[in-house]
């Protein structure tokens, strides 16, 4: 008898290549569209655009309110990035170095965001504030804003740290480091950081991803009094002079940010990123 | 005065007694291996000693100064893990220059301090490898080098072998028997493997239950075990359920008669003896050969006798040409028996 070989488990060539094919399109398609919308001149009932143009681009860059709003959500979205670095790594580098007990209690409080929609987080904050007047005059402020960004953004950060310090044995690499006379200073500079520094990219560029894109937060803390690019265009898409051409331009463009930003991750540390995202053990 | 000395120290996690009023003197120069099943408290007293666990009671000294408060890093030891935990970032070299640069080594003293590490295990040529460029045993040898290069004035090895093939292990036992001698490093070696734990020390504490329950030379405690736990420990050993005779000698059929000095007649009790201890005689117990295994140097033959089944360890060179199922007669060298209460 004929014996199979393995590889055709997995399905003739033909039909393995069509459903890469059809995730490839379902991915590419909308980046595609948008592209072409964000180029157009009129799109109307046809596959194509009926012209091209470079003029919504132009308009875009050179739109004050534009700048303006790109310039304030990336100030928000690298102090949040910034201030979760600092607020999330010394707990959770103690969870693992010293005291595992504190760990599902960060873990716990990492679930939050992913079970509770932005929503009625940004809605609860502001409610929260408002309870006490010393909490009071932090209302619809940047500042509010930019602590419930850390509570909605910190748990991607934290996963992606945890797994990578998870995967590094770094409480086995501490402790070793202490044997041979090394302090906590010197084992967090020349141990700890070099071997999660992957987990700590792409936790942050994970952060930023979510910050950077988030609506609900900005839009119920504060309002219009700190436009960020997602209000910015919201207000767009709305009204008699709506522009969704400049929308498209906009999303462009921090998909282009996000991305430059992701390959530079990825390719500095190619290897560990599986390892990282999926919580696998290199050795 | 011990290099080392532990005094009844305890250690307890919750519920669990991990240690039991340890106490254990290594004196300078010598290796003493922790020998005993997973659980039993040997790595403990080990993070105990290195100071990475801190002992709920008792003391630890380090050449009659007391220890047992100090933290890790201020007690002059080196450290084998069993993991190896080397810096993934560092190079071979790096990371046994780790130890020197935490320690503030002046820079001109740390890179012939490496290199003559490096030429101690063995790897002078791998100097500038990452530890995922080596194999499994070269990595553990740049962990030994590493824990050696700052002079400890203690070794400690946890189960530093566990994680490496049958060939590299023995390769690499014998290497760190022959460097530990050579340097005269005082050193406390855990192990669960008790081949290892004979080959390598100079004295082996079995422990149980988080007490040393037998302790001396491997030769001694080898042949004359004190506890049962220690005498089925310290290798496969045969033990058979047996009853003191109304005349005062337990017998085995024809494998061997003792006298018992002390032990009522009529008690029972349980007599053990490794399995190169039996020999074949025509007029000894009779059995009936249920396996024989080559196992290189030796050949096992495990007999089916009245009293259980017996492990009988040959040279294989002398050992007879026997088959499965063939009756065949035993008899135990009388030295080697050890009796215990059932």
């Amino acid at each position: 008898m004929k014996r199979r070989h393995p590889e055709s488990l997995a399905g003739p060539a033909a039909l393995r290549a069509s459903a890469v094919a059809l995730i490839a399109l379902f991915t590419v398609a909308p980046i595609l569209a948008t592209v072409l919308y964000s180029l157009a001149t009129v799109w109307r009932h046809r596959p194509l655009p009926d012209g091209y143009t470079l003029a919504w681009w132009w308009a875009t860059l050179s739109d004050r309110d534009f700048i303006a709003a790109a310039g304030r959500s990336l100030l928000l979205t690298l102090a949040t990035v910034l201030l979760i670095n600092l607020l999330v790594l010394p707990p959770l580098y103690w969870s693992h170095v010293r005291n595992p007990r504190i760990r599902p209690l960060l873990q716990l409080a990492a679930l939050i965001p992913f079970v509770l929609p932005g929503i009625v987080m940004a809605a609860a904050i502001n409610r929260f504030v408002g309870l006490w007047p010393v909490t009071a005059t932090l209302q619809a402020t940047p500042l509010l804003l930019l602590l419930s960004s850390i509570a909605v953004s910190f748990s991607a950060y934290l996963w992606a740290v945890d797994s990578a310090m998870r995967s590094a044995k770094i409480a086995t690499l501490c402790e070793a480091a202490t044997t041979m006379g090394a302090g906590p200073v010197y084992i967090l500079r020349r141990v700890v950081v070099p071997n999660i520094k992957h987990g700590i990219a792409i936790g942050s560029l994970l952060a930023f991803a979510s910050v950077i894109g988030e609506l609900a937060l900005p839009r119920i803390i504060t309002g219009s009094a700190f436009e960020t690019i997602p209000l910015w265009q919201l207000r767009e898409m709305r009204g008699t002079d709506a522009d969704p051409n400049a929308v498209a331009v906009s999303s462009l463009l921090l998909l282009i940010l996000l991305f430059t930003i992701a390959v530079f991750v990825i390719r500095r540390g190619r290897a560990g990123v599986p390892g990282i995202i999926f919580g696998v053990d290199k050795g | 005065m011990w290099q080392v000395e532990i005094e009844s120290v305890t250690r307890q996690f919750g519920a669990t007694l991990a240690l039991d009023g340890v106490s254990l003197g290594i004196a300078e120069g010598e290796m003493v291996a922790l020998l005993g099943p997973s659980g039993c408290g040997k790595t403990t007293l080990l993070r105990c000693v290195a100071g990475l666990s801190r002992p709920d009671d008792g003391t630890i000294r380090f050449a009659g100064r007391d220890v047992t408060d100090l933290p890790a890093r201020q007690r002059d030891v080196g450290m084998v893990f069993q993991s190896y935990a080397l810096f993934p970032n560092l190079t071979a070299a790096g990371n046994v220059a780790f130890p020197l640069e935490a320690r503030s080594w002046p820079s001109g003293k740390v890179a012939p301090r490496v290199k003559e590490l490096m030429a101690l295990v063995g790897l002078e040529r791998e100097a500038s490898r990452f530890p995922h460029e080596l194999s499994g045993g070269q990595q553990q040898r740049v962990a030994l080098a590493r824990a050696l290069a700052p002079r400890p004035s203690i070794l400690l090895l946890d189960e530093p072998l566990s994680a490496l093939d049958a060939l590299t292990r023995t390769d690499l036992r014998d290497q760190i028997r022959q460097i530990q001698l050579a340097l005269g490093t005082t050193a406390l070696y855990v192990t669960h493997d008790q081949a290892e734990a004979l080959a390598v020390a100079d004295r082996i504490g079995v422990m149980e239950a988080g007490r040393v329950v037998e302790l001396g030379p491997p030769a001694e405690i080898y042949r004359s075990p004190r506890s049962r736990f220690g005498a089925a420990f310290l290798g496969a050993r045969n033990a058979l359920s047996l009853t003191i005779g109304s005349d005062g000698w337990v017998r085995c059929g024809g494998a061997f008669a003792l006298p018992m000095r002390d032990g009522r007649p009529g008690s029972p009790v349980v007599a053990t003896f490794p399995p190169e201890s039996v020999a074949f005689d025509p007029e000894g117990l009779p059995g009936r050969i249920r396996l024989v295994s080559f196992r290189g140097a030796l050949t096992r033959f495990r007999v089916a006798t009245d009293h259980g089944e017996i492990d009988a360890d040959l040279l294989s060179t002398a050992a007879p040409a026997l088959q499965r199922d063939e009756a065949v007669g035993l008899r135990v060298q009388a030295e080697m028996i050890r009796f215990y209460a059932d």
